[in-house]
């Protein structure tokens, strides 16, 4: 269990299968962080704070400093990896679901509805925008289908909280355009993306060596053992993204719980 | 490390070239000016994630009007350091208080 599930869960349940953190009662006493978020717009929001920490960071001795603030800030704001599966038991707890084009592609000149919305945010969007402009409203059913296309298309699963606990968000992303894979993989600052409860493990002697789960890894832990023709997972640097897993047609590769492997204590 | 200078020109949401040309989308869109919640008035181009950069020199070649230069060996902008750390308030706070318990680390 990670810190998370520690502080907000029961034992045994993870934070984000905890149905008191999507509770709309919660959700609506976060008017204020909604406000601060859609007023700056996403793409701006993105944009501001790329430039200050690409800015800071680069600064001798301070930089230290300031990533170790920013990962203790963000320790309250941060997103974590979640697989598909997770995703479909999440879609089970939340309600009013409806979509909007994803800020970090927006920034690369692309629209593509993959931000995910679902809780409170339908209802505070259309106070301020009332004709309800980029946005998509979609039921359940169509939501789990257009999850499936994602998973499929290779885009992996973030769980984002618009304030913690409360959880509102589930973004579709892609690389190089996800600005949190960008913080993590580029800036090393840890809490912006934490890993998921999760780790990939290979069944060897299922796997016949066909290297679709090494183009699939989007955080580059599978390498490819090219004398034994099996793909080597590096499970400490495995996100529990689940994409390898839902790419390999003989079932080698399954997701095992992180507390039951060496890699527990690394998020 | 690669610095690079973007004079953005006026509307750089029809053109694109720049930001299609970069592999690493290093070079992306900002929007300055806001109608409403939604709908963007104007667009920037500026450069982020400059450590992703490797100065292949594609977004040079790709804009039309030159407005794109890099250089290598770019150096700490200590004035624009300066700015953003007095900006922010939480962070001075931080700063003034130390690390706090955890000491250093």
């Amino acid at each position: 269990m990670c810190i998370l599930c520690r502080k907000y869960s029961t034992p045994g349940v993870k934070w984000y299968f905890n149905p008191d953190n999507y509770k709309r009662d919660l959700g609506l006493t976060m008017r204020e962080a909604f406000e601060e978020l859609h007023q700056k717009r996403g793409v701006k929001w993105l944009a501001e704070n790329a430039e200050k920490v690409d800015t800071l960071l680069r600064m001798p001795l301070m930089s230290t400093m300031f990533s170790e603030y920013y990962n203790e800030k963000l320790t309250e704001i941060g997103t974590q990896v979640v697989p598909l599966d997770d995703v479909l038991r999440i879609l089970d707890l939340g309600e009013d679901f409806c979509l909007f084009p994803c800020p970090c592609r927006m920034m690369a000149g692309i629209e593509e509805y993959t931000c995910f919305h679902f809780g409170v945010t339908k209802s505070f969007y259309k106070e301020v925008v009332p004709d309800g402009k980029n946005m998509k409203e979609l039921t359940r059913e169509e939501a789990k289908i257009k999850f499936k296309e994602w998973d499929k298309a290779g885009y992996f699963h973030l769980i984002v909280p618009l304030e913690i606990p409360y959880l509102n968000n589930i973004c579709n992303c892609a690389i190089p355009y996800c600005w949190a894979w960008r913080a993590r993989m580029v800036d090393g600052l840890t809490n912006m993306l934490r890993k998921g409860e999760y780790v990939a493990m290979l069944n060897p002697d299922l796997c016949d060596g066909c290297e679709k789960c090494v183009a699939r890894c989007p955080f580059g832990a599978i390498q490819f053992d090219r004398v034994k023709k099996v793909p080597v997972i590096n499970i400490r640097q495995c996100f529990g993204c689940g994409l390898c897993e839902s790419a390999c047609k003989q079932g080698a590769i399954r997701l095992v719980d992180r507390q039951k492997t060496p890699a527990m204590d690394l998020w | 490390m690669v610095e690079i200078a973007i004079d953005s020109c006026q509307n750089p949401f029809e053109c694109k070239k720049c930001i299609q040309a970069c592999p690493f989308n290093v070079v992306a869109l900002d929007p300055v000016e806001l109608e409403s919640h939604e709908v963007v008035k104007k667009w920037k181009v500026i450069a982020i994630f400059k450590e992703l950069c490797n100065g292949c020199g594609r977004c040079v070649e790709a804009c039309p009007e030159g407005r794109i230069t890099i250089r290598e060996e770019g150096e700490v902008n200590w004035a624009r350091c300066t700015e953003l750390i007095r900006e922010d308030q939480e962070f001075q706070e931080y700063l003034e208080k130390g690390r706090g318990e955890k000491g250093l680390r």
